[in-house]
């Protein structure tokens, strides 16, 4: 099976972070940020790093900052 | 060793664009080297018994780094953190990581900690290379070590840290490891 672009980040090591949750039933929800891409990746897996790693589900938040944070940075540039 | 004459060479390069790659083999090396330039890269791979480096910059913006500060200033830091619940009188893993192709991923130092509020009457946390501990420490609710030396993982080498629960009761951990990728 091809690997997931999350996958492919977690592999290439493209990410600065990566933080995990492990489940109750051995799975483990996966995240990876930074890197190249400033993408941050949240993947669920299974049998993570094993041989029959499979990726339950995975899911893609852009890169920027927040929003509302930008708004203020931008306000705070503008000067008085 | 045969009986080697004298050697000595001087440089002096003017251009655009410059490579020399060097390779020196004789019973002593001076090698005193001097750059004018906007913008220099230099790099040094030396075998031998004894170094001596003498490095004498003189810039408006000069700056030496230990790898560690290094591969920080250049954004390869890597941070693996992970959290996991624990039985009693149990252990665990609460974060790993497969180092990636064509990396070496040298570890700077790990921790963990309890992040709940039960009794806890002690807790150890093993640093784990492909199954095989190879640093531990324990601690009431948690500690941690920072290596003087880092430790070194290959590229497909699977990184963890394990955590024991001394306790009789089960309890939420979370911990991590930290350092930095180097390209092979």
């Amino acid at each position: 099976m091809p690997l997931t672009p999350g996958q492919r980040r977690l592999y290439s090591g493209d990410y600065n972070y990566m933080q995990q949750a492990h489940q109750p039933d051995g799975s483990v929800i996966v995240q990876i940020s930074g890197g190249r891409s400033g993408q941050v990746h949240r993947m669920h897996v299974r049998d993570l790093w094993g041989e029959h790693e499979e990726i339950l589900s995975e899911v893609v938040i852009p890169p920027g900052p927040l929003p509302w944070i930008q708004d203020r940075l931008e306000e705070a540039g503008r000067g008085p | 060793m045969p009986d080697l004459p004298d050697w000595y060479q001087g440089f002096q390069l003017v251009g655009s664009d410059i490579t020399i790659p060097i390779s020196i083999d004789a019973a002593t090396v001076a090698v005193p080297i001097t750059l004018v330039t906007s913008y220099a890269e230099v790099f040094v791979k030396i075998t031998a018994a004894e170094v001596t480096l003498d490095f004498n910059f003189a810039d408006q913006s000069v700056a030496v780094f230990d790898a560690a500060k290094w591969f920080a200033h250049t954004a390869e830091q890597v941070f693996v953190s992970g959290q996991a619940s624990i039985g009693a009188n149990a252990g665990g893993s609460i974060a790993t990581r497969a180092v990636p192709g064509g990396k070496t991923f040298y570890i700077a130092g790990f921790s963990w900690g309890s992040d709940g509020f039960v009794a806890i009457t002690g807790t150890y946390g093993l640093l784990v290379l492909d199954g095989a501990p190879i640093a531990m420490k324990a601690g009431l609710r948690g500690d941690g070590i920072v290596f003087d030396v880092p430790v070194r993982a290959l590229a497909t080498q699977v990184v963890g840290i394990t955590v024991g629960n001394v306790s009789g009761s089960s309890a939420g951990y979370r911990g991590g490891f930290w350092g930095w990728d180097e390209e092979d």
